[in-house]
């Protein structure tokens, strides 16, 4: 049985490389996930999610999340129609949650399967329109970027007429469009920023009568792409950033066999959060409640029953600490109080109601694999515990 | 009279199968926040300048029938997306042809040139 948890941590490994590497997956969720919290990830996963969980522990559990859009998207052909508006709302906002519990010894001693719910998701840019006056930003920074590449390739084609066809022109557009891809303006061919540097692009650009920008705003624009700064980009991310400070609360009904004692254990969870602060210089607060009630078998009778009536409620706060240039988190520490209550039978010598102080560190080790590290503390029994998990968010 | 008739009708075939034919494609992979521009033109300065701007916040299918053969045509695609956007640009193209690029979730500006066949 050891075998199998050690096949599905090599599973999880591989498939986090795949999350970044599968073309199709990256291109369609780039952005969009971005910048989302592993910690937000960890509530509802963008497309897939894996994680082994308690790796130190008694109990390992290994768990796979997937989108109902994750799993279409693994099966839909490359020529089916394009999903409406309500498909693709609805096959975001469930996923399908599946999960293998083993001892000690890894003997698997529990199969879950449940769904995550979203009642509330204002964090997905994919599913919620943008605010008016951003879009009316975004569209006009655009508009002002298509102006000013036409004037461009117009001021070049002016100046060197003869020369600029064929193949110089599909190379000379190709550093353009490799600058806009890959962000990274520096490579531009000299004839380009030869004209972004000229000034006579809002001549150009003034001569056209439907023209509605000043000149000012041409030469600032063209200025910042020199800078390897484009203001329509700046404004899109900006956009996308806000969006994943949005609110995000799901519940997750979860049926369970334990093989031990052959019998069901039921549960239902809720899990609520959102960002803080509206400042997108500073990195990223989030803040968190979450809650469960589970019905189990208690173990100190020998027969079946559901004694074990657990309930948690915690609250807390999750801070991004390091992330990329692109505010892609790659290490998060949260900080959050449990309160445990048993509404079940309640064994000899341990209390109904437990408070917990508990803090978690996650660190992004490698493409899209996630080393969460948590540590529990009882204050008022001076316990500590450790919980060491493995989690991949597959596809970004 | 007939002749000139019959002349003139064949004038207006030749001119008919002169010109080329464009056909853009633009497909959105998602349904919500998606803008783009599109410009097919040639230079003012050049013999035969062309002028095409339109906006979609949709998928959108746009067939150009009055262009000239063997000539250079500028296609510039700028807007964004949220998930992801294709471009194919076909018709009486040289290769490559069908011309195709797509672009992942982004503020974008793009620029592609097709020339037509004779």
């Amino acid at each position: 049985m050891k075998s199998i948890f050690v096949c599905m941590l090599a599973v999880l490994i591989l498939s986090s490389s795949y999350g970044q590497s599968d073309i199709t997956l990256e291109k369609i969720l780039h952005t969009t996930n971005l910048q989302k919290t592993a910690n937000t990830k960890d509530i509802l996963s963008t497309l897939f999610r894996s994680s082994l969980d308690n790796l130190l522990g008694d109990a390992h559990s290994f768990t796979l999340n997937s989108t109902f859009y994750g799993i279409d998207s693994i099966f839909r052909g490359k020529n089916a129609h394009t999903m409406t508006y309500e498909q693709e709302r609805k096959s975001r906002q469930r996923s399908f949650d599946l999960s293998l519990t083993g001892d000690s010894v890894n003997n698997i001693i529990k199969f879950s399967g449940g769904f995550t719910i979203s009642l509330m998701n204002k964090k997905d840019i994919t599913l919620n329109k943008i605010e008016p006056s951003d879009k009316k930003l975004l569209d006009k920074a655009e508009s002002l970027m298509a102006v000013l590449f036409r004037a461009v390739q117009e001021s070049i084609t002016q100046k060197y007429k003869a020369n600029y066809t064929g193949e110089l022109k599909t190379a000379i557009k190709k550093t353009w469009n490799d600058a806009d891809q890959y962000e990274d303006y520096s490579n531009l061919h000299p004839y380009i920023k030869v004209a972004l540097s000229s000034g006579r692009l809002a001549v150009l650009v003034l001569g056209d009568t439907t023209n509605t920008f000043e000149a000012i705003e041409i030469e600032e624009a063209a200025a910042a792409l020199l800078k390897d700064q484009n203001p329509a980009k700046k404004i899109f991310k900006a956009i996308g950033e806000r969006f994943s400070r949005k609110a995000l609360w799901t519940i997750t009904p979860t049926a369970t066999y334990d093989k031990l004692n052959d019998q069901g254990e039921y549960s239902l969870a809720s899990a609520f959060t959102v960002g803080i602060g509206s400042n997108l210089d500073r990195k990223p607060w989030e803040l968190e409640v979450k809650s469960q009630f589970r019905i189990s078998n208690d173990t100190s009778f020998q027969t079946a029953n559901y004694d074990n009536k657990p309930f948690f409620i915690s609250i807390g706060l999750n801070k991004v600490l390091m992330e990329t240039e692109d505010k892609e988190p790659t290490m998060e520490f949260k900080f959050f109080t449990q309160y445990d209550h048993q509404f079940g039978t309640v064994p000899t010598g341990t209390e109904q109601g437990v408070f917990s102080l508990n803090s978690t560190l996650r660190i992004k080790v490698f493409k899209s694999l996630w080393l969460p590290v948590t540590i529990k503390y009882d204050p008022e029994n001076n316990n500590f515990l450790g919980l060491f998990s493995i989690t991949a968010h597959i596809g970004n | 009279m007939a002749k000139a008739k019959k002349a003139k009708k064949k004038k207006a075939v030749i001119r008919k199968t002169a010109t080329k034919k464009l056909i853009i494609e633009g497909k959105f992979t998602g349904s919500l926040n998606n803008q783009v521009i599109l410009e097919v033109f040639r230079s003012n300065s050049l013999a035969k300048p062309y002028d095409f701007r339109k906006t979609y916040t949709a998928n959108f299918k746009e067939t150009f029938k009055d262009l000239e053969p063997q000539l250079e045509y500028d296609i510039d695609i700028t807007g964004h997306t949220v998930t992801g956007f294709t471009i194919t640009m076909s018709g009486d193209i040289q290769a490559p042809n069908p011309q195709k690029d797509t672009i992942a979730s982004s503020s974008f500006s793009r620029g592609y040139t097709i020339k037509t066949i004779k």
